[in-house]
C-alpha cells in the first residue's frame, strides 16, 4: 500500500497521560474504564496522547502509535473509495466491539481521532475542542515547525485538562 | 450531530482576544522599517513581506476554520465572500467587499475601505515601489493554499499611492483536490 503523494514519515512523538487514581466519584464494579487516545495525523506525522487505566495492555509506545496512525491514515483514505457517490470525506465513526473511534478531519486535511469505550458520547465536541487547542497552542507557537511532531508543553497541559474535564463530565452523568 | 452554522464575523470578533490597534499598527510599521534597513531593496521587502504573510496564512487558516465554524465552500465565489466578510473581520476588525468578478468566476477583487495597518503611514519618495500591506496578500495566499486552492494575488489599488481604497486582486490558478492517487505504479 502506497500513500501517493503523501509519504509516511517516521517521526513519532508519544506521550502518555496517566489519570490520577484518587477520583472519588469513580464508580466501582464495571464502572467506566474510559480509554482516550487522541491522535493527530498530518502528512504521516503522529501525535499521540493517551489517558487510560487499561494498564500495560493499553499502553502504546512510539512504534505502536506510528502503526495506529498509519493504519488509520490509510483506512480513512480507502473508506472514501467505498462511497457509492462521490464527495465522501472518509470515516467519521468506527464502531467495534471493544472500542469506538471518532475522527474529525479539518478542511485543511489534518485528522484528529479519539479511541474510546464503546458508546462514549460527545466525542465530536471533544475533537473540535482539541482542534481549537491545536490552533492556539501549536500553530501559534512561533517555534513549532509545520508538519513536525508536536512538542508543546502548553498544548499537552491544555489537552490533559480538556480530557479530564470531559471525563469528569462523563462520570457525573 | 447537526452542523453548526457559520458565525458572523462580528460575533467571532467580539469573542476572540484582541490587542490594542495602535500597538499592532506600530509593531507592523517597525517590522517593515527594519526590513527596509536590512534588505535595502524595496522589491526584496515586498517579497519578504509576502513570504511572512504566507507563513502566517498557512497556520492562521486552521484557527479561522476552528473558530468560525464555516463549512466547506461550494465554489470560489463563496470562498471570496467568506474571506472578505468573516476572515478580515475576525483578524483585522474590518469588513471588506468582493467585486469585479470575471466571467468564469475565478478572479475577483477584495476591496478594503478601511485598513488599520496604514493608520499613520505616509510613503516617502524613496519607497514608492513598496507594497506596504503586502503581508495581507501573503496571508490570503497561504491560507487558501492550505485548503487546496492555488492563487495569485496582486494589489490593484493602494491608498498609500493615492487611490481611494485598497484593492486586492485574487486569481484562482487551480484547485488541487485532496485525493490520494491510487495508481500502483506511481
Amino acid at each position: 500500500m502506497r500513500f501517493g503523494s503523501r509519504r509516511i514519515r517516521t517521526c513519532v512523538f508519544a506521550l502518555n497521560i496517566r489519570q490520577v487514581s484518587n477520583d472519588s466519584r469513580k464508580p466501582t464494579g464495571s464502572g467506566f474504564r474510559t480509554v482516550f487516545r487522541v491522535g493527530l495525523i498530518y502528512s504521516g506525522f503522529i501525535f499521540e496522547s493517551g489517558l487510560k487505566d487499561y494498564g500495560s495492555s493499553g499502553r502504546m509506545d512510539t512504534n505502536d502509535s506510528l502503526r495506529v496512525a498509519s493504519l488509520w491514515h490509510s483506512m480513512h483514505a480507502i473508506s472514501q473509495q467505498l462511497s457509492p457517490i462521490s464527495g465522501c470525506f472518509g470515516i467519521e465513526l468506527l464502531q467495534a466491539d471493544t472500542f469506538d473511534l471518532h475522527c474529525f478531519q479539518s478542511l485543511t486535511g489534518t485528522k484528529f481521532f479519539v479511541v474510546c469505550e464503546p458508546g462514549t458520547q460527545h466525542m465530536e465536541g471533544l475533537l473540535k475542542h482539541i482542534y481549537e487547542l491545536y490552533t492556539d497552542y501549536v500553530l501559534k507557537n512561533p517555534f513549532y515547525e509545520m508538519e513536525m511532531p508536536i512538542r508543546c508543553e502548553l498544548f499537552d497541559i491544555n489537552l490533559t485538562q480538556a480530557i479530564q474535564k470531559d471525563r469528569v463530565a462523563l462520570l457525573a452523568r | 450531530m447537526p452542523p453548526v452554522g457559520p458565525r458572523s464575523g462580528d460575533a467571532i470578533f467580539a469573542n476572540v482576544e484582541r490587542v490594542n490597534a495602535e500597538l499592532f499598527t506600530l509593531t507592523y510599521g517597525a517590522i517593515v522599517r527594519q526590513l527596509l534597513t536590512d534588505l535595502e531593496e524595496v522589491e526584496e521587502v515586498n517579497k519578504q513581506l509576502d513570504q511572512m504573510g504566507y507563513n502566517i496564512g498557512i497556520r492562521l487558516i486552521d484557527e479561522f476554520l476552528a473558530k468560525s465554524n464555516v463549512s466547506r465552500c461550494v465554489d470560489f465565489k463563496e470562498t471570496a465572500e467568506v474571506i472578505a466578510k468573516i476572515g478580515f473581520k475576525m483578524f483585522l476588525g474590518v469588513t471588506a467587499s468582493v467585486t469585479n468578478w470575471d466571467a468564469d468566476g475565478t478572479c475577483c477583487s477584495i476591496v478594503l475601505e478601511d485598513n488599520p495597518l496604514v493608520d499613520f503611514v505616509e510613503l516617502p519618495d524613496t519607497c514608492q515601489g513598496l507594497y506596504y500591506c503586502n503581508i495581507l496578500s501573503g496571508v490570503v495566499r497561504g491560507a487558501l493554499e492550505m485548503v487546496s486552492m492555488k492563487t495569485e494575488i496582486s494589489w490593484i489599488r493602494d491608498m498609500l499611492r493615492g487611490d481611494d481604497a485598497f484593492e486586492l486582486q485574487v486569481k484562482l490558478l487551480k484547485q488541487v483536490p485532496e485525493e490520494y492517487p491510487y495508481k500502483d505504479d506511481e
